[in-house]
C-alpha cells in the first residue's frame, strides 16, 4: 500500500489544515525538521487514523484529550484523511466528543510505530514491562483466552464424568438390591433387569386402578360420615337447647297471666301503632279519648314488666332456628353420602359373590338417602373387611408395579449412563489431547518467535555494530513469570549479561531500534506502513551510516517507511548523497506558528540545489553557486580521502577544506583515478560499461578553481570580485560533473561498497570506482 | 497476515486437524480462535462432532 498524501484538519499542531505529499516512487520519507515544528503531529496523525492508540500522547502520563483538537478549534471539526494507493481512509472527531471517528470503520493500512520513549522503556524497563512494551507485536492473549476456555471445557467433561459415573454406580447398586431382593433370578443381572423392563404391566396397572378407585370412594365416604357425625351432635345438642328455653317459657307462663306472650305481642304492636302517630286523641280499639304520652308512658311499663317473658321468647327463638338449620345441613350431608353410597354400591356389587356379607348393602340400597344411610351405618362393618381386603392388594399391587418401575428406570439408567460415560471419556481424552496441542503450540510458537527475532535483530546489530564484540542477542520469556520478558547480551568476553549494565546509551537506543525493527519486519507481510518518530538522538557517522544502511536494507520488508527527526547529521548524510538519497522523499517542516501552523516543504538533496543555481541563468547567484560548489566538493572529497586513506593535514577536528583534501588525492592515486557507469542489460542488471572516465583531469580542473571557493563563495575581497562569472559557472560544472561521476544515478550514494576486492562500487552496481586502495 | 493470534491460531487448528481432533472441513476456528471469541462450548462442539462423526462411521459399519 503506497501512501500518497495525507490532510490534517484541526489536529494538534495544525492549526491550520496542511497536507503532506507523499512521493510513492520512494519507500523511505524522511521528515526533518528542529523540535516543536509539528513532525509528531504528522506522525501521530496517521497513527490516530490507522491504529487505536494516540501516537505520542500514550507516553503522558496524564492526557487531556480536548488537546488532541488544535488550539482555538472549538466544536470545529478535527479531521483526518489519508490517500493511498488502496483508497481513501479518514477519521474526525466532531464537536465535543473526545474519540474519534472513523470512515471506514475497519480495513485501515497496517501501521507499526516506534518513539524513543518506547525505545527507553523497553531497555530499562523490568522484564514484565519489557513484555508489556512488546505486547503489541508479541501478545497472543487472544489464544491465551481461546486456551483457557479448552481448559474450563475440560474439567466440565471432566465433572460431567464424575457426575453420570456416579449416577451410574447409584442406578447398578439400586437394581442389584431389587435382583437379590427378588432372589437373583438369571445369572446376568443386566439381563434379568431388561427382561423385567419388557414385561407388559399395563393389566396389572389397570386392575390398580380400579382397587385405588374403591379405595379413594371408601375413603369419601368415610370422611362424609366424620362430617355427619358433627352435624349429628350439633343436632342433639340444638334439640337440647331448644328444649330448654320451651321450659323456661311454659314455666313463665304459668306463674302469671300477665306472662302471657300474645300480650306481649299485643303491647309491643301497640307502642308501635300509636308512636308512629302524629297526634291520636282515641283509642283505636274502645274510641276513649286518650293522650298519647300517658299511653306510650303506661305501654312502657308494661312492657318492662315483661321483659323476662321477652328473654325467653326470643332465646326460644333463636333455639329453634338453630335447630331447624342444623337439621337441614344433616340432611343434606345425608344426602352427599347417599350419592356416594349409591356409586359405591355398583362399584362393589361385583364383589357380592366372593363376599355375601356384603349382599345386605348391595341388594338393600334404593332411592331414600336416609334409608340408605341407616342401612350403611347396619353394614359398616362388612363394608369395612371388604374396604381392608381391597386396600390390602391395592398396596400390594402397587408394590409390584412400583418394583418394575424402579427396576426399568434403574436398568434405563444404566443404559444411558454407560453411554454417556462412554461418550464423555471419549470428549475427556479428546479435550485433553487437544489441549495439550494448544498448550504445547502456544509454548513452542513464543519460543521459536522469540528466538527467531533474536536471531534477526542480532543480524541487524550486527550490521550496525560489527566487529565491536558486542551481540549475542538473547529474547526470552522466563518460564518462573508470566509474561516476563529477558534480554540477555554478550559484551566482549562476557556471555549472557544484561545489556543495560555494559551498553552505551547509544548501544542500548540501536539495541532497542533493532528489536523493534525485527518485530516490525517479522510481523509485516511487505505491505504494513513503518513510522520511525524520532528514534535517533545522537549517534557517531560511522554507526549513523549503518543505521541509515540498515533501514535502507530493510525498506524491502515494508510499504513505507515515514522516518521523522530532528537530527541533523542523518538528514545531512542524504542531502550530501552520503547514503541512498534518491530513495528517500525529503520533507522539511519550518518554524511553526499558531497563525501559520505546520508549514511543510519538499527538500532537496545539495547536488540538486546546485544545479538548479545554475540552470537559473536569469538569477545568477556566483557567491551560492561557489560556496554550494565547495560544500559539495568538501562532502565528496571528504568521502574519498577516507576511503583511500588519503595523507592530509592532521587537525584536531578533522575539519580540512578544499585544498587540503584535494592535494590530499597522491600522484599514484591519481594515476589509476578513474570510475566506469554500467547500464542496465534487460534483466534490470547494471551489466555492460557505458562510459570508462579518469577522474584526474576534473581532478586538477577543480585544483585550478578551488580558489573560486573562498575568494567568491566564501569572504568579501577584492580578489573575490576580479574573479569573472564564467570561472564560477565552470567552477560549479565541475563539480556537477565530478559528483555525477560518483554519485549513483539510482540510489543517490557513493560508491561504498568493496565486493570484488578489486574495486568500489555503488549499492546497485552501476559505478565502479577505480582504484580499491592507493598505490 | 499480520496478526500474530492469527498465525498462531492458524497453526493450532492445522495441528488439531492433523490429530484428527476437529472435522478437516472447520473454518470457523481459527477466527474464533485468534479474535479470542472461542468459549468452552465452543470447543465441545468441535470436538464432539468428529467423536459423533467417528461413531456414526462405527455404528454404519457394524
Amino acid at each position: 500500500m503506497k501512501l500518497l498524501s495525507l490532510y490534517i484538519k484541526s489536529f494538534r499542531g495544525a492549526t491550520q489544515p496542511v497536507t503532506v505529499e507523499f512521493d510513492r516512487s520512494k519507500k523511505i520519507t524522511m521528515l526533518f525538521s528542529e523540535n516543536g515544528n509539528g513532525k509528531s503531529t504528522i506522525a501521530d496523525a496517521l497513527i490516530c487514523l490507522c491504529t487505536d492508540k494516540m501516537g505520542s500522547l500514550d507516553d503522558k502520563s496524564s492526557i487531556d484529550k480536548s488537546f488532541l483538537k488544535s488550539l482555538g478549534t472549538g466544536s470545529g471539526e478535527t479531521k483526518i484523511t489519508l490517500n493511498t494507493d488502496a483508497g481513501g481512509f479518514s477519521t474526525s472527531i466532531s464537536g465535543s466528543a473526545k474519540t474519534f471517528t472513523k470512515n471506514p470503520a475497519t480495513g485501515q493500512p497496517f501501521l507499526k510505530f516506534l518513539r524513543r520513549s518506547q525505545i527507553v522503556n523497553l531497555i530499562n524497563s523490568q522484564a514484565s514491562d519489557r513484555y508489556t512494551a512488546l505486547k503489541d507485536y508479541l501478545d497472543v492473549s487472544n489464544i491465551y483466552s481461546g486456551e483457557e476456555a479448552l481448559r474450563k471445557a475440560l474439567r466440565e467433561v471432566e465433572r460431567d464424568l464424575d457426575n453420570s459415573a456416579s449416577t451410574l454406580q447409584s442406578a447398578i447398586d439400586t437394581l442389584e438390591k431389587c435382583w437379590k431382593e427378588e432372589g437373583s433370578p438369571d445369572v446376568d443381572m443386566l439381563g434379568w433387569a431388561k427382561k423385567q423392563t419388557e414385561v407388559d404391566l399395563s393389566k396389572e396397572e389397570s386392575a390398580y386402578r380400579v382397587l385405588a378407585e374403591l379405595v379413594a370412594q371408601w375413603q369419601t365416604i368415610g370422611n362424609k360420615q366424620k362430617e355427619i357425625n358433627q352435624h349429628q351432635a350439633l343436632v342433639t345438642t340444638s334439640e337440647k337447647n331448644k328444649q330448654d328455653f320451651s321450659a323456661i317459657l311454659k314455666k313463665l307462663e304459668a306463674s302469671s297471666k300477665k306472662n302471657a306472650p300474645a300480650l306481649l305481642t299485643l303491647l309491643q304492636e301497640a307502642k308501635t301503632y300509636i308512636s308512629a302517630q302524629v297526634t291520636i286523641d282515641k283509642c283505636p280499639v274502645c274510641e276513649n279519648g286518650i293522650v298519647k304520652t300517658t299511653v306510650m308512658t303506661s305501654l312502657d311499663a308494661q312492657i318492662k314488666s315483661m321483659s323476662s317473658l321477652q328473654k325467653a321468647t326470643k332465646d326460644l327463638d333463636a333455639a329453634t332456628k338453630t335447630y331447624d338449620r342444623n337439621v337441614v345441613i344433616l340432611n343434606t350431608s345425608i344426602g352427599s353420602i347417599n350419592t356416594l353410597l349409591l356409586k359405591y354400591k355398583d362399584s362393589i356389587s361385583k364383589y357380592v359373590s366372593k363376599v355375601p356379607e356384603i349382599a345386605p348393602f348391595v341388594n338393600g340400597i334404593k332411592t331414600d338417602p336416609s334409608v340408605n344411610y341407616n342401612l350403611y351405618v347396619d353394614c359398616y362393618t362388612q363394608l369395612q373387611t371388604l374396604y381392608v381386603r381391597i386396600e390390602t392388594s391395592a398396596v400390594k399391587k402397587k408394590k409390584s408395579i412400583d418394583q418394575h418401575t424402579l427396576i426399568k428406570n434403574q436398568y434405563n439408567n444404566i443404559i444411558q449412563n454407560a453411554e454417556k460415560a462412554e461418550k464423555l471419556t471419549a470428549l475427556k481424552s479428546a479435550t485433553s489431547r487437544a489441549l495439550v496441542i494448544v498448550e504445547t503450540a502456544r509454548k513452542e510458537f513464543y519460543d521459536n518467535e522469540l528466538l527467531s527475532i533474536s536471531s534477526e535483530v542480532e543480524q541487524m546489530y550486527q550490521k550496525i555494530h560489527p566487529a565491536e564484540g558486542l551481540g549475542g542477542i538473547k529474547l526470552f520469556l522466563n518460564p518462573k513469570f508470566k509474561n516476563s520478558l529477558e534480554l540477555q547480551a554478550n559484551f566482549h568476553t562476557e556471555q549472557g549479561i544484561t545489556p543495560q549494565s555494559v551498553y552505551s546509551e547509544s548501544h542500548l537506543d540501536t539495541l532497542g531500534i533493532c528489536i523493534f525493527l525485527a518485530l516490525a519486519k517479522k510481523y509485516s507481510d511487505g505491505n504494513n506502513v513503518l513510522i520511525l518518530d524520532d528514534v535517533v538522538m545522537s549517534v557517531d557517522e560511522n554507526h549513523l551510516d549503518r543505521f541509515i544502511q540498515l533501514l535502507h536494507d530493510e525498506a524491502i520488508n515494508f510499504s513505507h517507511i515515514l522516518v521523522t527527526t530532528h537530527y541533523r547529521p542523518w538528514k545531512d548524510r542524504y542531502k550530501n548523497n552520503r547514503a541512498p538519497a534518491s530513495n528517500v522523499h525529503f520533507i522539511e517542516l519550518r518554524t511553526w506558528s499558531r497563525q501559520n501552523g505546520i508549514r511543510v516543504f519538499n527538500g532537496r538533496i545539495a547536488l540538486d540545489e546546485l544545479r538548479q543555481m545554475l540552470n537559473d541563468t536569469g538569477n545568477f547567484h556566483r557567491e551560492n553557486i561557489s560556496a554550494a560548489s565547495g560544500r559539495i566538493l568538501e562532502n565528496i572529497l571528504d568521502f574519498l580521502t577516507i576511503k583511500f586513506n588519503c595523507r592530509v593535514p592532521r587537525k584536531p577536528k578533522n575539519d580540512y577544506q578544499l585544498g587540503e583534501l584535494l592535494d590530499g588525492l597522491s600522484k599514484d592515486l591519481l594515476k589509476n583515478f578513474k570510475v566506469e557507469h554500467f547500464e542496465k542489460d534487460i534483466n534490470g542488471k547494471y551489466s555492460s560499461v557505458l562510459k570508462q572516465v579518469d577522474l584526474k583531469p576534473l581532478i586538477d580542473k577543480l585544483k585550478m578553481l578551488k580558489a573560486v571557493r573562498n575568494q567568491v563563495g566564501a569572504h568579501y575581497n577584492f580578489d573575490g570580485s576580479l574573479v569573472n562569472d564564467g570561472d564560477v559557472e565552470e567552477f560549479g560544472n565541475a563539480t556537477v560533473e565530478f559528483a555525477e561521476l560518483l554519485i549513483c544515478p539510482e540510489c543517490g550514494a557513493l560508491p561504498d561498497r568493496n565486493k570484488s576486492g578489486s574495486y568500489w562500487e555503488t549499492k546497485t552496481g552501476s559505478i565502479k570506482l577505480y582504484p580499491l586502495i592507493e598505490p | 497476515m499480520n496478526n500474530i493470534n492469527e498465525i498462531l491460531a492458524a497453526q493450532i487448528v492445522e495441528k488439531l486437524k492433523a490429530e484428527k481432533l476437529i472435522n478437516a472441513n472447520d473454518t470457523k476456528l481459527v477466527s474464533k480462535l485468534s479474535n479470542g471469541s472461542m468459549k468452552d462450548a465452543d470447543w465441545k462442539i468441535a470436538l464432539e462432532e468428529i467423536i459423533n462423526t467417528q461413531k456414526v462411521r462405527k455404528s454404519s459399519k457394524k
